[in-house]
């Protein structure tokens, strides 16, 4: 599932990622810095190796979620400024990119500002979900960050 | 009477069949209502313990949005339960 307006590209789907796509889009004479973040799988955590990732999401809340990030206003600094997300479902190997962050702004301290910012909102606000299988044939859900403002208030 | 619970990250691995649950509802009840009666009724429901803490950290969802304590659910919606988000 995928969201598009004149400078944002957003996708959450179990399609492959293309780095060289990305920065294809994210090319612009307005824009003199691009950052681009590849999230990508490890082969161990601290204590155990790590057989692949499943990625669960529930996708139209997770994009609605996305807009929100990446709305006017929000991160997003100068109009001119492109960003770009992909983020990937299903069961990943080690060595695959699982994340895509790409932001072209006019100045660099925005370009990398942005993405730190865009990275650290979806680990808080993004309904996704990730459960590592480990080589030792063991598997967990990672426990993450409780979703949302349940009283609605600042 | 019922509601229908999408099911997400760990509580996939809880579900007996499928990725939704069917919870009865007779009437309106409010988010911090459900997420109360679901502390009672799904240990039964999946026929096994929630870890400590999880229900309490899970929010409820639709497409659009997350909704907050105070917001209705009504027999015959379909809610997301939303466990703990870790993505990127």
């Amino acid at each position: 599932m995928e969201w598009t307006d004149e400078t944002t590209y957003l996708r959450i789907s179990s399609a492959e990622i293309h780095a060289a796509q990305a920065s294809a889009w994210l090319a612009s004479a307005k824009c003199g810095a691009t950052v681009t973040f590849l999230g990508t799988v490890r082969d161990a955590t601290s204590t155990k190796g790590v057989k692949g990732i499943f990625y669960d999401a529930f996708v139209p809340l997770a994009l609605e979620e996305l807009k929100k990030i990446v709305a006017a206003g929000t991160v997003r600094g100068s109009p001119t400024t492109l960003i770009r997300v992909e983020h990937r479902l299903g069961y990943l190997h080690p060595g695959t990119v699982s994340t895509l962050i790409g932001v072209s702004s006019p100045q660099r301290a925005e370009a990398f500002r942005v993405a730190q910012e865009i990275l650290e909102q979806i680990k808080r606000k993004v309904p996704i979900w990730k459960q590592e299988e480990y080589t030792d044939g063991t598997k967990l859900w990672l426990r993450g960050q409780p979703l949302g403002n349940r009283s609605g208030g600042g | 009477m019922s509601i229908k619970l999408q099911l997400f990250g760990v509580f996939r691995s809880y579900a007996v069949r499928g990725a939704e649950l069917e919870l009865e509802l007779s009437a309106e009840i409010s988010v911090k209502e459900l997420r109360a009666k679901l502390m009672q009724e799904l240990p039964g429901i999946l026929g096994r313990e929630m870890p400590a803490g999880l229900m309490n950290d899970v929010a409820f969802g639709n497409e659009k949005q997350i909704l907050l304590d105070t917001d209705k659910v009504q027999p015959g919606m379909t809610v997301a339960l939303l466990p703990p988000v870790c993505g990127g």
